[in-house]
């Protein structure tokens, strides 16, 4: 297979946390650049694990992750630091991710030495970046704690993208936010996208969000992927079970009460000790004997979707 | 307002103390709960909607600095009594239900414990043997099996869906006439939600209260509630029955806030609609209409205040346009 | 200078702050303001009261008082501030160490800490003079070992909450080197109450340095220190109290301003424990 060189590729991979937890147990994903992909999932699913899996936060123990063509598998750190230059992510609590004695002009200087850039030359890029980010000047000398959680989200995005990557992972980009500016951050993205033909990898338990703004979703239940697919098609006629139950949970306005939720009993299974067979079977609907002992392959389907369940739900439900 | 109401709010307004002088956290807000009726408050951070629901238990922060108006329980003044007095209340007629289930459970007593004391203000001459079995039949009702085990149990060693279970049950163990429920939901898992939600609605069919439940979710506001109270810095801008109010929005600021919801069906690639600007300050209010500042359809008349008007039987807006 | 303003505004911390600039720059101008040499006998005018001459006084040998205080001055203080800053610095980094150590490690060095603060320090010191011998030098390396764990301790804790920090997380997805991360981003944001307990130390160390030397065991005569004066000056506090006045006020002045000041510090620093206006 001819090596692609604008996307991240991640093939068969899972992570394990010392004390056994096998938080990502053998995924296979792929994000080009240009495209969104969205990571839905529950606590527990190991959707964060996956998404710092892909930015050499999490080494995998297992699988392999390629980037722009290049394998990561035994990091060096010359390494890493190319690889940082290409996949930046952004952390879920904007102010917490922000070193907090740094002022926002360092902060936004300090990625430049870090890879050796040239900070004066750059500088003028930088400001550029903050006023279409919507930050003023005026706040490059304030502490992050002077400025407001928004704003703190928008340095953290700013940090990420001075030093142009191709990628960029969003782990939880509107946790937090109201609805009446989480549009706006939502927009900011797909134009940041455009602007620099970025890949972004969004990491939510939101599906709102997720099903406006991403092209493709992979739906992760303990740690597997269990559907996939280009996001439009999956969330009108989901194969897999938990990913009906998923879109039925979603809460939507719905005054009248026409939508009949299916609501699933039980909890979310430990990752530490996950189901046998299917991982999902505790708490699905329709499960038959075999899904107790068979763990079901995440198969290829029509049009590039992916499922992973013996008894898959019609497709034109 | 003549309905039969359990719980009548009258021009509250609540201010706190802050470096910068009073911040104007609730101004004039009216609200009347009807019995076995679910309320919702809905609204924004800044809103002014956990302000209300503290007040309606009497937990106000040690700054506050001015309660003006009546808190109404059948017709007491909540406001008048005295602290003992207030806590008499709590966990007889009042009972809330938390965000976080951990920062109301106590880590080092175990669940049954702390079941068994919630009612002791309700049932001071039941033993502890009757208390611990109401308790357990209480728990199966909110949907936990086995609760000879979660009893014994430490608060930590249960999952948050489960925890939150408890907090429905001790709140449901006090017998409560009205019952607080703050965001109770969104520390949770969508599916888990869903058990919650469902769990709401049930509790609701033999309830003989009201609930109060606040919420930041649109969504979850339609399914649930009777009624709803959209506010906003401060401010309640729109009420009326749940299906009229969201069929027929007529503030500007719940049109705004409905049309920020992200609906997945509508095209990819469409602009996401969001409100421009931000909250008022609280400690300078600006005179006239609150959400003027952000407001599509303002014009001459929004510098004065509009107050509350009807649009359709219990439902009313402030807003001159209506 | 914020936190010297903040320092100033509280009574206790602006008398914190006068004694112990007081007492520093008493140190510091030693030669300048004494009016004898320290060591200079003058046996006509033993243990005399103060006068025009002797302002405060002098000791059984005639040796001026004044003068001798202000060189006590000097040894106690420099006794402190090296000792406090040697001790920051290998705490620091052993602390630091033990945080990001692999378990062996962290436990050798924690039990290092554990068996040097088991004993009591008067005892620990006693001992190790009878190792390395009395002395200035050696009086800064011993107290300097026992003062080590007490900043060791406090530096692996304050490493250990920030170590799970997001913002480091975040630093290394930018691609930062773990110097740079230790440098910049660990260090700034663990000095804060290690700098405070150094302030709160030197008052510590100086009794400590004074006591030692009371016993003999300290700085060795004729270098002037507080506890040899206070020694000296109850052998013959039958004939005057002067001597003990003196060098018992100068060590009440100093440890008094250094505590204040430490603990004005530590409320100026300490956003938590600060009390809102």
């Amino acid at each position: 297979m001819m090596a692609e060189t604008n996307t991240i590729e991640v093939e068969n991979i899972s992570v394990t946390f010392a004390g056994g937890v096998q938080a990502v147990a053998g995924i296979s994903l792929k994000l080009s650049v240009g495209e969104t992909l969205g990571l839905v999932g529950e606590s527990g699913s190991g959707k964060t694990t996956l998404a710092k899996a892909l930015v050499g936060l999490n080494r995998p123990e297992s699988g392999r992750v390629v980037v722009e063509g290049r394998d990561l598998t035994g990091l060096t750190r010359a390494d890493r630091l190319w690889l940082r230059r290409r996949v930046q992510m952004i952390f879920q609590d904007p102010l917490s991710s922000l070193s907090p004695r740094f002022t926002i002009r360092k902060l936004l200087a300090e990625p430049l030495a870090i890879h050796g850039l040239n900070a004066k030359e750059r500088w003028p890029a930088v400001l550029d970046l903050m006023a279409r980010l919507g930050l003023s000047e005026a706040q490059l000398d304030k502490f992050p704690h002077q400025v407001s959680g928004g704003q703190a989200r928008r340095v953290a995005i700013a940090r990420a993208l001075v030093i142009d990557p191709s990628f960029l992972i969003a782990d939880e980009p509107t946790a937090g936010l109201d609805v009446s500016v989480q549009g706006e951050l939502l927009n900011l993205l797909s134009d940041l996208q455009q602007r620099f033909s970025l890949g972004i990898l969004i990491v939510s338990h939101n599906l709102n969000v997720i099903g406006r703004v991403t092209d493709r979703v992979a739906i992760m239940y303990l740690g597997k992927v269990v559907e996939e697919g280009p996001t439009r098609a999956v969330f009108r006629a989901p194969r897999h079970p938990y990913t009906r139950a998923l879109l039925s949970a979603n809460p939507v306005i719905d005054p009248e009460h026409k939508r009949k939720k299916i609501v699933l009993s039980g909890e979310i299974p430990s990752p530490s000790k996950p189901p046998a067979g299917c991982r999902f079977h505790t708490r699905c609907p329709n499960v038959q004997p075999r899904c107790l002992v068979e763990e079901p392959q995440l198969t290829e389907a029509e049009n590039g979707r992916r499922y992973a369940c013996h008894f898959p739900l019609e497709s034109a439900a | 307002m003549t309905r039969d109401a359990l719980v009548e709010i009258r021009s509250l307004s609540i201010d706190f103390a802050t470096g910068r002088g009073a911040v104007h956290a609730l101004r004039d807000v009216n609200l009347s709960v009807g019995r076995r009726r679910i309320v919702g408050l809905v609204g924004e951070s800044g809103s002014g909607k956990s302000t209300l629901a503290l007040a309606l238990l009497g937990l106000l922060p040690e700054n506050t600095s001015k309660v003006t108006g009546n808190i109404e329980l059948e017709g007491k003044n909540l406001l008048a009594l005295k602290p003992e007095q207030l806590e008499h209340l709590r966990g007889r007629r009042i009972a809330m239900i938390f965000q976080d289930p951990m920062t109301a459970l106590n880590p080092v007593f175990t669940i049954g414990t702390q079941l068994v004391d919630a009612q002791r203000n309700r049932h001071p001459d039941l033993g502890r043997k009757e208390l611990l079995s109401r308790a357990a039949a209480m728990l199966i009702r909110v949907g936990i099996s086995d609760p000879e085990t979660r009893l014994a149990a430490y608060p930590h060693q249960l999952s948050g869906g489960m925890r939150q279970r408890v907090m429905i049950a001790m709140a449901l163990l006090c017998e409560p006439d009205v019952l607080i429920a703050d965001e109770p939901t969104t520390a949770l898992d969508v599916t888990i939600e869903a058990q919650i939600v469902d769990l709401i609605k049930d509790i609701q069919a033999e309830f003989s209260g009201s609930i109060i439940f606040v919420s930041h979710s649109l969504g979850l506001i339609s399914e649930l509630c009777d009624e709803v109270a959209v506010m906003y810095a401060g401010k309640v801008v729109e009420s009326g029955p749940t299906r009229g109010l969201f069929a027929h929005p007529s503030h500007p600021y719940t049109q705004a806030l409905l049309a920020c919801e992200i609906d997945p069906d509508t095209e990819p690639g469409e602009r996401l609609v969001t409100i421009k600007g931000g909250l008022p300050d609280l400690v300078d209010v600006p005179s006239g209409c609150i959400f003027a500042d952000r407001c599509p359809a303002r014009f001459e008349k929004c510098s004065q205040e509009p107050a509350l008007r009807e649009v359709a039987p219990g439902h009313d807006a402030a807003c001159w346009l209506v | 200078m914020d936190i010297l303003r903040r320092i100033w505004r509280s009574p206790s911390g602006r008398i914190g702050l006068i004694a112990t600039l007081l007492v520093v720059i008493g140190g510091l101008a030693a030669p300048l303001l004494a009016t004898h040499m320290p060591n200079q006998i003058d046996v006509a005018a033993r243990l005399s009261p103060p006068s025009a001459t002797h302002w405060l006084g002098t000791d059984q040998l005639g040796r001026d008082l004044f003068s001798r205080g202000l060189y006590g001055t000097r040894v106690a203080v420099g006794v402190a501030l090296a000792v406090t800053a040697i001790a920051l610095v290998i705490g620091i980094l052993l602390g630091v160490a033990a945080a990001y150590a692999p378990a062996p490690i962290e436990r050798i060095i924690l039990a290092v800490f554990d068996i040097i603060s088991a004993y009591p320090t008067l005892i620990l010191a006693l001992a190790l003079v009878a190792v390395l011998g009395p002395g200035l030098q050696n009086i800064i390396i011993l107290v300097t070992i026992v003062f080590v764990p007490r900043f060791g301790r406090i530096a692996r804790a304050q490493t250990l909450t920030i170590k799970e920090q997001p913002f480091l997380e975040a630093e290394r997805a930018l691609g930062a080197s773990g110097g740079r991360i230790m440098l910049f981003h660990v260090l700034p944001n663990i000095v804060g109450p290690i700098v405070v307990l150094a302030s709160m130390n030197i008052p510590v160390v100086i009794t400590l340095e004074a006591g030692l030397s009371f016993l003999g065991v300290g700085i060795r005569p004729p270098l002037a220190s507080w506890g040899s004066m206070l020694f000296d000056g109850f052998t013959y506090i039958g004939q005057s109290v002067w001597p003990v006045l003196v060098a018992g006020g100068m060590l009440t002045l100093a440890t008094l301003g250094f505590t204040l000041f430490g603990e004005a510090l530590r409320d100026a620093i300490d956003p938590k424990l600060r009390r809102e206006p």
